[in-house]
């Protein structure tokens, strides 16, 4: 056999290589179930596990032909199992298609499975493959698959709603949306307690009975188990210590005459810092932020007689003040709530104590649990109003 | 073994054979050594011997002068000659204008050269093959009696094809001739743009049957001297019986044969071919085609359109960042397509996952049987217009956009988004200007779309590094295929990933190893003042 005989026939035999490998994974994009959404529920005292997947009707998403009929633009399939990884496979015996996990937006919790231990879910959650990290991990208040089954008139498919609803809550610091990643590495980290965004079904009067989902305040874990919720304030106090806060509004009521004062803070920095002082370990928080005036219900056109600006000065002194003490109690809402009544470390304190004060950390680790609820923690909030955004000294006449 | 004795047993006879110079090779009708003679007649008579009974080739016989005539003949090709030339500058001064007592036993043959022959080319010659391939060619042969030298004269005159724009490289700036079928003229061309004395055009015939004049044109100390003797070395082992263009050349000369990809170069533009001479390259002119082939070869020579040097610069680089982005989607569009949509689901954003999932809703087949259709549609239709007249090609088109673009999409056989990768794969590799270089794409296009669906990107990957490691093996002449990029010279990448303005172009490209690498100094980029930038 000539050497050219053998090299054509190696190549032939690596052609069919190509047959071998198959056609292993592939699956047409059009034979797949899009899941958008997971809802994940407790059945028999968490016994049993009900999943409910959220799957986009591609039918309705061709643009052109039959795409403007009337049909639903989503379905919720329903199964139980054992475990979770059974109850979606259980799913098959009534969706035709096989499941698609890695376009799936957000996990529902609902609020029994919550309150039993959530481990198991988010274990199934990361052995999964095709589950991203990036997806949201939300507790239901009520159940996971009525949730499931909401309608929104703007979006085609609710997950999406619901995704672009925490996007635009954590944009205007009302909330915080824990990923998947995020909620793992705290609930593998003994240190920092999870916590998550809550949703909840309003039966709402004023759309016409529909009824709607709203994103409400944070689920506090202690471990993996939900110790309670959080509400508005207490959130935004939250969102103050970890530095999550991005950008949002503090209404006040204006300083000098009867009328209220919106100041938009745009950059909030938080540092945590533990010390030890007298023996004992306190927590040092500094919360600083930076902002402008929204809106100024008070008339400042009187003030502008003086012809000197004076008035300005003070008034931004006022705000700044104001500004303060809000943040203040909204911090002392959260840390009181979060700090004596549900017990859970949920901004990280002990992590900081652990990097920062290692040889602190090893003496207190083992009695964490019984010093966390009693811990010092001093806070300092300064906030500075960069400018009263007067264009220029107004001349009553 | 048996193998084995059958090759000794050749062996032995073919020693024998040669030893006993039984070698039954006699290459054409006429005999190597076969010189004129004395006598006309016999001349005459091999001549028709060797030409046969063709009708095109005449044979004038005449007498000159009178004391006593001297008896001559004139043999020439009808139609390649050019016949008021032969009548009034041979046949009326020899017959007429020569003075009486020029015949005689010797007839004088300097002298009919040097004061009858109004003819601007006269050459002498005593070779029988060398005089009827001359006769082939053009010329006209006067044989005279008592004579054993041939004078040829050069009347080659024969209808060619005017000089006309290149239809396969149009250009909206710059030159508008083109080079012709004709040797001569495509040389005279290169002359028109180029004046300088160094511009060498060395000639030899190739092709035992067609005799086909081959020119190669360089200019003398640009030009490296080794990449020019591999040249030289190349054409002169070509043995082969016909040369009808130049892209017989290409496959016949050195390089890599099984390779895909196009190792040369080729323009019907004489101010590419003559840029090409001044970077250092040679050209190649066959007889019988306007088609140059210019050595060596680069793959990035296949960007670059001759208009790049022509517009503005800025715009020439934008042009040529299309291109190269036009040759890789052509190459890898439809295989990323599938390989996105049949097994990496989650690599798709997923708004548009879910529009095209709606859109392949109902279609019957997998992606890539939907793409091999559309493809072998879309390759069908433009192999059927090329060579159809133009009004049918129009109709072919007509149809195949309604059925391919409509009707397959409506009766829900393929998905608008395939129709739409097809679409535009096809588009995107138009842009590149050689449609050699795309004539490889296409075909790659199949093995990448089977690996794709395969084994999805990794096979695209595979399949990728596979034709890489193959490129980087390419040599053209000595010059890495893949220069400037591998083997790396940042100086040559100012006219391959941009074009630099002229000013900034002042050397030579560094792979062509010039013995006179700069093109122009320093400085002569324009300023405001006036003045010279670093004065």
């Amino acid at each position: 056999m000539s050497q050219k005989k053998k090299i054509i026939i190696m190549f032939l035999a690596a052609l069919l290589l190509y047959l071998h490998a198959g056609c292993w994974s592939r699956r047409e994009i059009n034979e797949l179930a899009f899941v958008m959404a997971l809802g994940i529920d407790s059945l028999d005292g968490g016994k049993l596990y009900k999943v409910s997947v959220q799957t986009a009707n591609t039918k309705t998403f061709a643009k052109e032909g039959s795409g403007s009929t009337e049909e639903k633009s989503f379905a919720v399939y329903t199964a139980t199992g054992a475990t979770p990884a059974e109850a979606v496979r259980n799913l098959s015996q009534q969706l035709p298609r096989r499941l698609l996990l890695s376009h799936c937006r957000l996990v529902l919790i609902s609020e029994n499975l919550a309150k039993s231990g959530v481990e198991p879910v988010l274990d199934f959650l990361q052995r999964n493959r095709e589950v991203r990290e990036t997806v949201w991990v939300l507790v239901a208040k009520g159940q996971a698959d009525v949730l499931l089954e909401q309608e929104f008139d703007m979006e085609d498919i609710p997950a999406d709603t619901l995704s672009r609803l925490i996007k635009l809550g954590e944009e205007t610091s009302r909330g915080y949306a824990a990923t998947k990643r995020d909620f793992l590495y705290k609930l593998t980290t003994a240190r920092i307690d999870p916590v998550a965004a809550s949703v909840e079904v309003l039966p709402d009067v004023a759309r016409e009975g529909k009824p709607g989902v709203q994103l409400g305040g944070l689920a506090v874990f202690r471990a993996d188990k939900l110790a309670g919720w959080l509400d508005a304030k207490e959130t935004r106090g939250f969102l103050w210590v970890t530095g999550e806060a991005a950008a949002g509004s503090i209404v006040l009521d204006s300083p000098l005459v009867p009328g209220k004062v919106t100041f938009e803070f745009l950059r909030v920095q938080s540092r945590v810092t533990p010390q030890v002082r007298d023996g004992r370990v306190v927590i040092l928080l500094d919360v600083e932020t930076q902002g402008d005036l929204g809106d100024l219900a008070e008339p400042w056109v009187s003030r502008g007689q003086d012809n000197s600006g004076g008035g300005m000065e003070e008034l931004i002194k006022e705000v700044e003040r104001g500004v303060q003490e809000t943040i203040e109690d909204e911090i002392l809402a959260a840390l009181h709530r979060v700090q004596r009544e549900y017990k859970a470390d949920i901004f990280g304190f002990g992590d900081a104590i652990h990097r920062r004060l290692p040889n602190e950390w090893r003496k207190i680790e083992e009695r964490w649990d019984e010093i966390y609820p009693s811990l010092e923690i001093h806070i300092k909030v300064s906030a500075n109003l960069r400018s009263s955004g007067q264009t220029c000294h107004y001349r009553h006449r | 073994m048996v193998k084995k004795l059958t090759k000794l047993f050749n062996n032995i006879v073919n020693a024998i054979n040669n030893k006993h110079g039984l070698t039954p090779e006699v290459p054409s009708s006429v005999k190597q050594e076969s010189r004129l003679s004395r006598r006309l007649a016999l001349n005459l008579r091999q001549l028709k011997q060797a030409l046969g009974d063709s009708s095109d080739i005449v044979t004038r016989e005449f007498s000159i002068g009178e004391q006593p005539p001297v008896h001559a003949a004139l043999v020439f090709v009808d139609g390649l000659t050019g016949k008021p030339l032969v009548q009034e500058h041979v046949m009326k001064s020899l017959m007429i204008k020569a003075p009486r007592e020029i015949g005689g036993k010797k007839p004088d043959l300097s002298k009919i050269r040097e004061n009858l022959l109004t003819i601007a080319d006269v050459k002498e010659e005593r070779d029988l093959k060398k005089i009827i391939h001359s006769v082939l060619s053009g010329d006209s042969a006067l044989l005279i009696d008592g004579c054993p030298v041939a004078l040829l004269t050069d009347t080659r005159a024969w209808e060619s094809r005017g000089i006309s724009e290149p239809v396969a490289e149009g250009g909206v700036r710059g030159p508008r001739d083109g080079f012709v079928e004709t040797l001569r003229i495509n040389t005279a061309l290169l002359r028109r743009h180029l004046k300088s004395p160094d511009l060498r055009i060395e000639t030899m015939i190739l092709g035992n049957t067609t005799r086909t004049d081959v020119a190669i044109a360089y200019v003398q100390g640009i030009v490296n001297e080794q990449i020019l003797e591999k040249v030289r070395q190349d054409l002169s082992r070509i043995d082969t019986d016909s040369i009808l263009d130049s892209s017989y050349l290409e496959e016949l000369m050195r390089g890599h044969p099984y390779t895909p990809f196009p190792m040369y170069e080729h323009s019907e533009r004489p101010d590419k071919i003559v840029a090409s001479l001044l970077e250092g390259r040679v050209a190649i002119l066959v007889d019988g085609t306007p088609f140059v082939i210019v050595v060596p070869t680069i793959l990035f020579q296949f960007f670059q359109a001759s208009e790049d040097y022509y517009t503005i610069y800025h715009v020439s680089t934008f042009l040529r960042w299309l291109r190269l982005l036009g040759f890789l989607l052509s190459l890898y569009l439809p295989s990323l397509y599938i390989a996105v949509i049949t097994i990496h689901h989650e690599l798709i954003p997923t708004s548009l996952a879910l529009a095209l999932a709606g859109a392949r809703e109902g279609i019957p087949f997998p992606a890539l049987a939907e793409a091999l259709l559309m493809e072998i549609a879309f390759e069908s239709l433009r192999e059927a217009g090329v060579r159809l007249p133009k009004p049918l090609g129009q109709a072919v088109s007509i149809v195949g956009a309604l059925i391919i673009g409509d009707a397959a999409v409506r009766a829900g056989l393929v998905s608008p988004a395939m129709v739409i990768i097809v679409a535009f794969t096809g588009i995107a590799s138009f842009t590149v200007p050689s449609y050699k270089l795309i004539f490889t794409t296409r075909m790659l296009r199949f093995p990448m779309m089977l690996a794709a669906a395969f084994l999805g990107l990794p096979g695209i990957i595979m399949v990728s590094v596979v034709l890489l490691a193959h490129l980087t093996t390419l040599k053209s002449f000595g010059v890495p295929y893949l220069s400037p990029l591998a083997p790396y010279s940042g100086q040559d990448l100012k006219d391959v990933l941009a074009r630099a303005p002229w000013w900034a172009m002042r050397r030579r490209p560094q792979s062509l190893r010039s013995p006179d690498p700069v093109r122009q100094e320093s400085g002569l980029r324009p300023t405001l003042s006036g003045k010279k930038p670093n004065e």
